[in-house]
């Protein structure tokens, strides 16, 4: 496949996947690997994983990042454009004509009962979103240790979690998973 | 960018595996603190099991896992209402 026609295929893939990506674009994070690793071979799990660490450790727009450098990675610099628009463009536009419908009818019962519909599956995504990651990082029993000790010290302490992204760095950088 | 021309040497693949580690447990840990308030509303446990298990451990795309739960999981809710009074 040439560049172009690999390009449009993953902007209108991840232009699809941003439309439905309630609760914020992680939740697609499964889809797109299957999308860019397994089913097109543009990049290996590793470097999907690379991908996912660089964008959570920048300040920023983690998600638009991530999605820019598969993008560098298919296209070069236009790929991660296009990518970042892809990403961004369709929620914003979505968000900007619904919200407005949304928000008239706040306190409607319906809309009490599509929020409390919606809640649960978008969460179960969340957390299967974190597990699809941890096993594309496929690094041995020690990196699983790290990630549910990562996810238990977020859930039972305060802890910044740039300390333990830094701590995380530094384990893996010491040669210690 | 500069990073990923750097990608390949040793330290720094063993660093972005450590991240990367530490940030699939964030994700986790905040799917699961969000999902915390509703874990007593059995229909909303059962419905969040159920999307993680078919995005987790099928290959099924995303469209078709949101469009079958989705719906069954706003009308359980809806019946749930009901119930409730």
């Amino acid at each position: 496949m040439t560049d172009h026609s690999a390009l449009a295929a993953l902007s209108a893939h991840l232009a699809l996947l941003s439309s439905i990506s309630f609760g914020g674009f992680p939740t697609v994070l499964p889809d797109v690997r299957n999308f860019v690793v397994a089913a097109h071979g543009w990049a290996t799990d590793r470097e999907f994983t690379d991908f996912f660490a660089m964008a959570q450790t920048i300040p920023g727009p983690n998600m638009i990042l991530m999605m820019s450098f598969i993008g560098w990675k298919v296209a070069g610099f236009p790929g991660a454009v296009v990518s970042a628009f892809a990403t961004f463009g369709p929620p914003c536009s979505i968000y900007f004509v619904a919200y407005r419908m949304w928000d008239r009818f706040r306190h409607a019962r319906w809309q009490e009962i599509v929020r409390r519909g919606l809640i649960p599956v978008t969460l179960g995504l969340v957390v299967a979103s974190g597990t699809v990651m941890a096993r594309a990082a496929d690094a041995g029993w020690q990196a699983a240790a790290l990630t549910a000790i990562a996810a238990i010290l977020m859930l039972g302490t305060r802890m910044n979690p740039l300390w333990v992204l830094f701590a995380g760095g530094a384990l893996g950088g010491l040669g210690l998973l | 960018v500069l990073c990923l021309q750097y990608a390949h040497l040793p330290i720094l693949r063993n660093i972005l595996g450590g991240v990367s580690a530490v940030a699939a447990g964030l994700l986790i840990a905040t799917g699961l603190r969000l999902l915390s308030p509703h874990r007593h509303r059995p229909v909303a446990v059962v419905f969040a099991v159920l999307a993680f298990i078919l995005m987790a451990f099928t290959k099924l795309p995303l469209l078709a896992v949101l469009f079958g739960l989705v719906p069954l999981s706003i009308a359980a809710a809806g019946i749930e209402k009901a119930r409730a009074g």
